[in-house]
């Protein structure tokens, strides 16, 4: 499973992933939980390529420079359901 | 009894502005929040026989010390000032919002929450069971819409209500066994400290310390007193840490959320339903990877267009009036008899400097109508997602784009809105290069000289100084960033709020207290530079009124040498700049008191004593040199440093001089 691991700057368009990780400074990650992004988070992503990603969180859309993006990690979400 | 205060808090884009509009109306006064320049919102509001003080706090995700408006909103909180605390919480974004609200509740703060955006919670199928929710928190759970003006006398009520119930209800959150213990150990060293008892709540503070906070650590290490508990609760940090095998800081954040989500459970029902909403639609157009940055520069087009085409007739129409109208005084005055230096006083000082300034409001008007429609439309947010890309290629990132849009309004606000921008190198940057952003208050010149010399070409002229000054503005922010500030922050994030239409009322609002703020400028210092001008210009009396004979002449013929190699040498242009640094404003109006005359009368002057290409580079000139004082006065509160803000005035002065120049000699040699 820890194979698929990726960095979220790498997800792409309609993707759904789920946090495994956050890799950065205290200050990336503190202020990333306050925004409700932390480990086992849901995040779908509905825009990326290049520039910054926009990404949906419950119901917030947060727009996210790809500094940040590879420092979060991520696995995609429901993939050992599919596969089982 | 005395003033009963309630705060009012909330992450950003909750409605919270709309809230406190409702409950204030236009009584509000806006100054700062003191030794910071976060901007301070209060208004009274009558309940019964009493009077309620309502302040605004700065929007915020958090109570953390992150950043200068966090801080201010925790310390106003914390020093017990508010009775109570208005909660404004987005019903549809509960699990983020709550986070704020839990550390309310932590601080001891009494609070009512405010539950709003019932409307859309609906739409998106969001179910909440109200009882549940006050119930789990512990505090009175209002529904509101606030953009319909529904719910608000209900917050008022369950805030007095508040007042009346005894306050020893305590909000705590288990953190688990291991730190559990830590934060006792921390509270029997606390409470063996009469001062920090006094200044914050025990189990707060060994809350705070333990997540490593700061604001608090540093706060504490000035005090002897408290050495010994900073030394206990890094140990414990480290201890903690270490037993958990996690950072103590993302440890507590955890925590908290994991009651949230408790508490959603309980109270939160979303009935399914995976349509894609609105804000999803439209921002799968606007942006677009290809055509979110065609959009934008068409939205800004028509944004500019819609100013200038309303803005240009209402202006001539005020200018026209006061002409009329200082005509008017004139010949009144002089049928009664009155004193020639008097008549003079009132028409070619008051009046002529006036009207320059006035004929603006209009158009200032409609941009901050723009600007309001902009950011309360949601669309703001997503220029600076669409611009990260341009921006990047400056070295900074898309939030920056936000105050050099607002520069186009005026410097001051776009300046104190730089603090939004997460790295001290990005606020850096955004404040030194925008005073070279054309506000609003530079424009008469442009119109004033556009229409004399290029009668034709109005509006290309004018937008070929906006793009001289964004040219400047990018080539700035490149050499300081890649000379002075290094290294680069690449932490960009930002909310992207929904889609809403804005209301009316707080458009105009928004409008009203931008306008009102220039005109208030416009009455004290600006109105004092005229007189001053205008004094200068009379005296000795005797003199021909602003001739060179008279003090003013002869100050400004003295540096206008300096302006020679520009094409405008003469005192007239030097005074009109000089006074210009008060206000830019005052630069056509001191053109209308030196030559003593307005409206058409001033432009055959202004025809007289310049060329078209002295022209052009006098707009240039006065399109770049030296920031008005408010700037500069904002510049200096922002950076913190009067070496700053003396590099950014001289660095403007020496650019405009060079570029007026060259534009003038190559001109010159090109023959036009
Ligand atoms: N649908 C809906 N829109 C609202 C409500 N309250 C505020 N708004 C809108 O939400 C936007 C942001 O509101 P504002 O008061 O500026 O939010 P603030 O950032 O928290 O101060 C504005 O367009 C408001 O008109 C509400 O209860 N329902």
């Amino acid at each position: 499973m820890t194979n698929n691991i990726f960095n979220l700057s790498d997800a792409k368009i309609g993707d759904r992933v789920r946090v495994v990780e956050i890799d950065g400074g205290r200050k990336v990650t503190n202020r990333l939980m306050e925004l409700g992004i932390m480990e086992g988070v849901i995040i779908d992503i509905a825009n990326s390529g290049g520039g910054p990603l926009i990404i949906t969180v419950g119901n917030s859309r947060f727009a996210l420079g790809q500094g940040i993006a590879r420092k979060i990690k991520v696995e995609k979400a429901y993939e050992n359901v599919s596969n089982n | 009894m005395g003033n009963y205060v309630v705060a009012l808090a909330g992450n950003p884009n909750t409605g919270k502005t709309c809230v406190f509009n409702n409950l204030t109306g236009s009584k509000q006064q806006v100054g700062n929040w003191p030794g910071v320049t976060v901007e301070k919102k209060e208004g009274d509001i009558r309940y019964g026989n009493r009077t309620i003080r309502i302040v605004d706090l700065p929007g915020t995700y958090s109570l953390g010390a992150f950043s200068e408006d966090e801080l201010v909103a925790r310390n106003y909180i914390m020093s017990g000032e508010a009775d109570a605390v208005i909660n404004v919480v987005d019903a549809t974004n509960l699990y983020r919002n709550l986070y704020l609200t839990i550390q309310l509740l932590e601080a001891g703060a009494d609070v009512v929450v405010a539950l709003n955006m019932m409307d859309e919670a609906k739409k998106y199928n969001i179910d909440i069971d109200i009882d549940s929710l006050s119930k789990e928190l512990g505090v009175p759970v209002i529904s509101t819409i606030a953009s319909r003006c529904i719910g608000m006398d209900a917050i008022i009520d369950a805030t007095i209500k508040l007042d009346k119930k005894n306050k020893n209800r305590v909000f705590t959150i288990d953190y688990g066994t291991e730190v559990e213990k830590g934060i006792e150990e921390l509270i029997v060293c606390i409470n063996k400290k009469e001062e920090l008892i006094a200044r914050y709540p025990s189990r707060w503070l060994a809350i705070k310390l333990l997540e490593a906070d700061e604001g608090i650590i540093h706060d504490l290490s000035r005090y002897d007193y408290a050495a010994d508990i900073l030394s206990k609760a890094k140990d414990l940090r480290i201890c903690l840490a270490e037993e958990l095998d996690t950072k103590m800081d993302s440890y507590i954040i955890k925590k908290r959320y994991e009651l949230i989500e408790h508490i959603i459970d309980k109270s939160l029902f979303v009935k399914e339903g995976e349509e894609p909403t609105t804000t999803e639609k439209i921002d799968s157009i606007v942006t677009h990877r290809i055509w979110g940055l065609p959009i934008f520069i068409g939205i800004m087009v028509l944004v500019f267009a819609f100013t200038f085409a309303l803005g240009e007739p209402l202006e001539d129409l005020v200018g026209d009036g006061l002409d009329a109208f200082g005509e008017w005084v004139e010949s009144t005055l002089a049928g009664i008899g009155a004193s020639p230096i008097f008549i003079s006083f009132l028409v070619d000082g008051v009046i002529h400097g006036l009207s320059a300034v006035l004929e603006i409001v209009p158009l200032l008007f409609l941009l901050f109508l723009m600007i309001g429609v902009l950011e309360d439309s949601g669309y703001m947010a997503r220029i600076a997602y669409i611009m990260d890309r341009p921006m990047r290629a400056i070295g900074l990132h898309g939030k920056a784009f936000i105050p050099f849009l607002l520069g186009f309004g005026c410097n001051v606000p776009a300046i104190m809105s730089t603090r939004t921008l997460d790295s001290h190198r990005d606020r850096m940057l955004a404040i030194i290069a925008n005073p070279f952003i054309s506000c609003g208050a530079r424009l008469p010149v442009y119109v004033l000289f556009a229409k004399v010399f290029f009668p034709s070409h109005r509006v290309l002229i004018v937008i070929s100084l906006y793009l001289i000054g964004i040219l400047m503005a990018v080539l700035t922010t490149k050499l300081f960033g890649e000379k002075v500030f290094k290294e680069e922050d690449t932490s960009f994030i930002i909310e992207l709020p929904p889609y809403r239409f804005p209301t009316m009322r707080g458009i105009f609002l928004h409008m009203w207290k931008s306008v009102s703020a220039f005109l208030k400028r416009a009455s004290t210092v600006i109105l004092s530079a005229v007189i001053v001008i205008w004094f200068l210009s009379s005296i000795p009396f005797g003199v021909e009124y602003a001739s060179d004979e008279s003090v003013i002449g002869k100050i400004s013929s003295f540096i206008a040498p300096i302006f020679k190699p520009a094409g405008f040498g003469t005192w007239q242009a030097t005074i009109a700049l000089i006074s210009g640094i008060l206000a830019k404003e005052v630069v056509a109006g001191t053109l209308g008191v030196v030559y003593g005359a307005g409206g058409a009368e001033l432009e055959a002057v202004i025809a007289q004593q310049f060329t078209p290409l002295s022209a052009y580079s006098f707009m240039v000139m006065t399109l770049l040199y030296a920031p008005c004082i408010a700037t500069i006065g904002a510049i200096r509160n922002e950076t913190k440093s009067r070496k700053w803000t003396f590099i950014t005035v001289a660095y403007g002065f020496i650019v405009a001089w060079v570029l007026s120049v060259l534009i003038y000699q190559i001109g010159t040699l090109l023959g036009f």
